[in-house]
């Protein structure tokens, strides 16, 4: 299963992505497709909201890049803890165990399942649309994103 | 070159079980004219059936069942044999038809001294080789009941005689084969139509696209002097604006320290931002609600046993049990329980996941670093957009003090910057050999310019090839259609005349004239003839062209005169001596008055008469005039 973002979502990011091919070391200061989908998964998440709209979506990489791979137990826990919150299950209640049947599995890099990926995904939709709700214009340079994203997380973490 | 038949021989074919008619007097020479005489049911078909499908070969294409119809009613004969010795001037060449009636299969074969022996297929010598068609042999193997077909109105018969026994179908098969020709070399062209058409319109595209290569080249020549030009404008330029700079040099001191801000501002800002993209991906760092939600869960997962210690893995080794660990039995209705209710355990792969996520999850601890990184990014970004603001203040300041001038020289070095910029990207863009970007075409890109005129080029070499071949095609097939018709006409001009010549004598008792031949033959002021004129017509025309021919054949012919008055009968047998050198007429016993025995007092004559005594299978042969007038007046009622 592949992280996927929606085509309008990467047209957003566009000005601050590292475009790789033979200008890539121009952009090597410039993120790569996956940080805006990781960053806009965290503003979902903060705010315990997803968009399940699967038009237009795009796969962006299956499997996580190199330098996100050991935050897949803290992304994957995060995933668990945030449906937990958003079902209304309670953390004492045993029902989380199907959560977690549900998310989890030993079979794929990533320990989510395909269900696992799909809500991911959703997260990062809802994330990119509360972010653009906050800055209309697409973000020009990388700190003017990470400022955004910075107060987007210290707004919707609160609600 | 003059062909005679000298000998024919029949082995085991229907009442002809050995029969052999020789050709040739005591001296070896060849008679002129052979009569024979075959009663009824005595295999006068037979023998002409036999003696085409030799010549022509198409007995080894006839089927089984024609084949068996030669075999012997009586005996137990199961092959027969048929053949024909014939000289082609001197030399000797032997014809077998050979008939398996087992198998129902014809081979023909010869033998000739020429060639070494025996042979496998039929063999004749070279200059006539290719005469022996189908066509042709019957032309020459003659049945006269088909005569009157030169006449009839339905029939190409006429046209057709001139076309076979002229060769005159040899032009149709130059033509088929240069047709064919061409084709091959159209072929080996990859199919090029090769037409003055398609080669005129490839050239036109060839010469659109090297005009558009011309273009494109000198597009780029004019491009570098153009950047040649303007860089050296610019220097100049810069140059002057140095010169004013200098007058201020102390603006010009705050622009470069302020310069330097930003650049040492933007060099924080990225080793800022580099601390918070890596922080960022431990979220538990980010923000702490999302860090207390996440630890919250890993001491969840303590509290309520997660992963359980039980795995799903343990129930389904349960379920293979046939005692479960209380006592009790586990039939196939627990089994199928446990099973179902396995599903509701990790596991023990899972639970793996589930004690590494917990781990992680317990050890998540909030600190401030995350908070402490955003404040440094804010404040630098605030310090950089007040550099920004600094730098756009001494060059708005630099701009005033050098006055309109300066203002106006900055203005055109920006210019000249894009306009560089702008040829180089155009240059780029004309120069550039990425075979994947669709914007380029042969119009604007030297590369697919290029490479369409080098295709192109192929493209009329391979055209230009075939249109030569589809010219020199042309005319050959022009000259060969010419030849044929020119041929054609005079040929029938000389036939006709000659063949009027012979009618005058043949029938003196009305005036029958050939006025064209035109698909059949047309008589001149009547629509018809009778029998008897029909084919005193037929021979006068066949005999003219047999006459005419390079090639002396001899005339085999069944059944000469039909129903033929006797006046006419004898003006035949007076022509047909003349046209051919040897005549091997095969009649039935009515055709001897008044024709054959016309032929009683000619030197150089033979009469075979081939009888089926009754209750009889073996025919018996007879030969000499006296058997031949007797047998021919005692049976020609019978017919």
């Amino acid at each position: 299963m592949h992280f996927k973002m929606a085509q309008d979502v990467r047209t957003y990011f566009g000005s601050i992505m590292n475009q790789g091919g033979s200008h890539g070391s121009d952009d090597k200061n410039k993120f790569i497709m996956f940080d805006a989908y990781y960053c806009c998964a965290l503003i979902g998440m903060a705010k315990c909201e997803i968009d399940s709209d699967d038009t237009n979506m795009h796969d962006i990489i299956q499997g996580y890049p190199g330098p996100y791979r050991d935050s897949k137990a803290y992304i994957a826990g995060l995933l668990i803890a945030t449906e937990a919150k958003r079902k209304g299950i309670e953390m004492q209640n045993p029902l989380l165990e199907n959560v977690m049947l549900e998310y989890l599995t030993s079979e794929d890099d990533t320990l989510l399942t395909d269900q696992g990926v799909k809500t991911l995904n959703a997260y990062s939709l809802r994330g990119a649309r509360l972010l653009q709700d906050l800055m209309p214009d697409k973000p020009t340079s990388r700190e003017e994103f990470l400022l955004q994203f910075n107060l987007a997380m210290n707004m919707y973490s609160k609600q | 070159m003059k062909m005679v038949v000298t000998e024919m021989e029949f082995k085991n074919i229907r009442k002809l079980s050995l029969l052999k008619i020789s050709f040739s007097n005591s001296n070896g020479n060849v008679y002129k004219n052979s009569f024979i005489m075959m009663g009824n049911g005595t295999g006068k078909t037979t023998a002409l059936t036999l003696i085409r499908g030799l010549f022509d070969g198409t007995a080894e294409t006839w089927n089984s069942d024609k084949i068996r119809s030669f075999k012997p009613q009586e005996g137990e004969a199961d092959k027969g044999e048929f053949s024909i010795v014939t000289k082609f001037d001197e030399r000797i060449y032997k014809y077998f038809l050979k008939l398996d009636y087992s198998n129902g299969t014809a081979k023909i074969s010869c033998t000739t001294a020429v060639h070494g022996g025996h042979e496998t297929s039929r063999r004749f010598p070279d200059s006539v080789k290719d005469l022996f068609t189908k066509e042709f042999v019957r032309r020459f193997v003659f049945d006269g009941e088909q005569a009157p077909k030169a006449l009839d109105n339905e029939s190409n018969e006429a046209e057709e005689a001139i076309k076979y026994l002229y060769r005159l179908d040899a032009v149709d098969e130059i033509i088929k084969m240069n047709e064919r020709i061409l084709r091959q070399i159209q072929d080996s062209e990859d199919g090029a139509a090769g037409t003055d058409q398609s080669v005129s319109n490839l050239r036109s595209r060839k010469s659109k696209v090297d005009k558009n290569i011309t273009r494109l080249e000198e597009r780029i020549q004019e491009i570098n002097s153009l950047i040649d030009a303007e860089t050296i404008e610019m220097g100049r330029i810069e140059a002057q604006v140095k010169e004013i700079d200098k007058k201020f040099e102390v603006l010009n001191n705050e622009k470069t320290a302020v310069i330097e801000t930003r650049a040492s501002i933007r060099g924080e800002m990225n080793e800022c931002i580099s601390k918070i993209v890596s922080n960022i991906k431990s979220p538990y760092l980010v923000n702490n609600v999302l860090c207390e939600r996440m630890k919250t869960l890993g001491e969840n997962m303590t509290r309520l046993k997660l992963p359980k210690t039980i795995s799903k893995d343990f129930f389904k080794e349960l379920a293979e049990e046939t005692t479960c660990i209380c006592g009790r039995d586990i039939r196939n209705e627990e089994k199928v329980a446990i099973l179902e209710n396995a599903e509701r355990y990790l596991g023990s792969d899972q639970q793996s996941v589930l004690n590494n996520i917990k781990s992680n999850l317990i050890g998540c601890e909030y600190n401030d670093t995350m908070y402490t990184l955003f404040e440094s990014l804010d404040d630098l970004d605030v310090k950089a957009k007040k550099a920004e603001d600094n730098y756009a203040d001494i060059e708005d300041k630099l701009t005033k003090a050098g006055g309109e001038e300066a203002e106006r020289l900055r203005n055109d070095l920006k210019a000249i910057n894009e306009h560089i910029g702008e040829l180089k990207g155009e240059k780029k863009s004309i120069e550039s050999k990425d075979d994947t970007d669709p914007n380029l075409n042969e119009d604007n890109n030297l590369h697919h310019a290029k490479k369409e005129s080098g295709r192109l080029e192929n493209e009329i070499a391979k055209a230009t090839r075939t249109n030569e071949a589809l010219k020199k095609k042309k005319i050959i097939e022009y000259l060969l259609n010419k030849i044929r018709i020119e041929s054609t006409v005079r040929l029938k001009t000389d036939i006709i005349a000659k063949t009027n010549a012979k009618l005058r004598n043949v029938i003196k008792d009305d005036v029958i004239e050939i006025e064209t031949i035109d698909r059949f033959i047309h008589l001149k002021g009547k629509t018809g003839a009778s029998e008897g004129q029909t084919l005193s017509i037929a021979y006068c025309f066949l005999g003219t062209m047999f006459e005419e021919a390079e090639l002396e054949f001899p005339f085999i012919i069944d059944s000469p005169c039909g129903k033929m008055d006797f006046a006419k009968r004898r003006a035949v047998a007076e022509i047909l001596p003349k046209m051919f050198n040897q005549m091997i007429s095969f009649v039935m016993s009515a055709e001897v008055e008044q024709f054959a025995d016309q032929f009683y007092t000619l030197d150089n004559t033979q009469f075979i008469t081939v009888i089926a005594e009754a209750n009889q299978e073996e025919v018996k042969v007879h030969t000499g005039i006296d058997y031949f007038d007797t047998y021919q007046r005692t049976h020609k009622e019978d017919e």
